[in-house]
């Protein structure tokens, strides 16, 4: 073990000259995952994929590739940049590169949350979450506008603290690559210490799922206990079956539809408004309006807790934030 | 010009990796249409409009439902007169409430209508002899109307 182990923790180590393409090398793993999923689904759930939706996802999986690749050094300057002025240095190890993979899961769960809360972020987010199917190619249903969005600043910062940007990047990297398998119909549960930990399927599917009780949880990249500190968690229940894609289905495959739809929508809506409430259209929360005519995750969930009697019209709104069980009558 | 040549163009290994990319999802595209995955899906009664009704609009409660005779689609009242219209997508189901008659054709048993989205585009329900009292029905939405 410790032959094993010495020459590993050493070779973290030493500095790397540039970011690792963990994304590009877990390509074929990616293909043959899916592949098996699809033998997987023939047999036990024909209704899991969708050609024409799949098709859609694995575009965008692809444009968002091509995307990423185009702007990937412009990112890569800006965390030098950061790190050209930075106030520590963060030393290449073993420890350092957890402690980084930690931090940028920390910063993906920001991240991730404010892509839900705050319309302008979730405009470039919102691709992933309009299939109504959920397996493998769903995973690959990626933004193309992340950069116009300036998401990317929600996981650079560390470089100014002396995270080195190459370690940086290679952590994002590894944390996308690290959520891709929970992308599946597949599996049900992992064992109960693993669904504490990390981000599964179950936790996962709540997550994509429009169900009123489960809308906006389970924000987490890989360890899923950031949604449990800050307050954000639902268990999956099996009495309320995940249905997924988002509040207004998009109803159609069209590609280039479902990457700008929501940035069509807002330039929309901030043409239109009053002036007034023109900034809150990028601001606010989606489905949020000065009219009040639509609808926010939020009140959406309210509604359901009184429909189905979990919650009084007067109680308080965090009843409706807390993680609860419900039983169907 | 060759090979080698083509290959040391700027941005030749991103585009050739883009080509290879695109083939590949083809062919798993064709490899799941080939399969038939995808099931033939359809609204097996009132009571699953209902629950696909809530699904697309919590709170959304019909009192008066009309299923399409292949079941491929479907549209429902409710008590404010607001009218939702679900339709089959792909192996799913999708549905936008109505806000006008705009799009609204009736020819005999079947209604054809489509809504403000142009993406969510247009359904040909077959509704028989439900189709015209629907379809005059559906007047009374929007200004339009």
């Amino acid at each position: 073990m410790t032959d094993f182990l010495a020459p590993l923790l050493a070779s973290l180590s030493h500095p790397i000259s540039q970011p690792i393409d963990v994304i590009a090398n877990a390509v074929p793993v990616f293909v043959a995952m899916i592949l098996i999923e699809i033998a997987w689904a023939r047999r036990h759930a024909p209704e899991a994929y969708e050609a024409r939706d799949m098709l859609t996802s694995l575009l965008m999986g692809l444009g968002s590739t091509i995307a990423g690749a185009l702007v990937a050094g412009m990112i890569y300057a800006a965390a030098t940049w950061l790190y050209a002025h930075r106030v520590a240095t963060v030393p290449y190890a073993w420890w350092s590169w957890i402690a980084v993979l930690l931090l940028d899961d920390f910063n993906y769960y920001w991240a991730h949350r404010t892509g839900h809360r705050v319309r302008w972020f979730w405009a470039a987010h919102v691709n992933h979450h309009t299939s109504q199917h959920y397996n493998l190619s769903t995973a690959l249903r990626q933004t193309w506008t992340g950069f116009l969005a300036l998401s990317f600043t929600f996981r650079i910062w560390p470089a100014f603290f002396g995270v080195p940007p190459e370690m940086l990047l290679t952590a994002g990297a590894a944390n996308t690559v690290g959520q891709f398998w929970i992308h599946t119909e597949a599996v049900r549960r992992m064992p109960a210490w693993f669904e504490w930990v990390f981000n599964t399927p179950s936790h996962h599917r709540v997550h994509h799922a429009t169900n009123p009780l489960y809308l906006d949880r389970n924000y987490a990249g890989v360890f899923m206990f950031w949604d449990r500190l800050f307050g954000t968690f639902q268990s999956e229940l099996d009495e309320e079956p995940a249905r997924y894609g988002v509040i207004r289905q998009l109803g159609t495959f069209n590609l280039v539809h479902s990457v700008f739809h929501e940035w069509k929508g807002i330039a929309k809506d901030f043409a239109s408004a009053p002036w007034r409430y023109k900034l809150a259209y990028l601001v606010r929360e989606p489905g949020w309006s000065h009219d009040g005519s639509r609808d926010t995750s939020d009140a959406i969930r309210t509604r359901w807790l009184e429909r189905n009697g979990h919650l009084a019209p007067d109680e308080p709104q965090r009843m409706a934030d807390e993680s609860i069980a419900i039983s169907h009558p | 010009m060759s090979l080698d040549a083509l290959l040391a163009l700027p941005g030749a290994g991103i585009a050739l990796q883009a080509i290879g990319s695109l083939v590949a999802v083809l062919l798993v595209f064709v490899l799941v249409r080939a399969l038939g995955m995808g099931s033939d899906v359809r609204i097996a009664d009132e009571a699953e409009a209902r629950a696909l009704a809530e699904a697309a609009h919590c709170g959304f409660d019909p009192v008066e439902i009309a299923l399409d005779r292949a079941r491929i689609g479907a549209l429902l009242r409710n008590r404010a007169g607001e009218v939702m219209l679900i339709r089959r997508h792909g192996a799913r189901f999708a549905a936008r409430v109505l806000s006008s008659h705009a799009g609204a054709r009736l020819d005999r048993g079947f209604l054809t209508l489509s809504t403000e989205d142009p993406h969510f585009g247009s359904i040909t329900l077959d509704l028989g002899e439900k189709a015209p009292v629907w379809a005059a029905s559906l007047r009374r939405l929007g200004a339009s109307a």
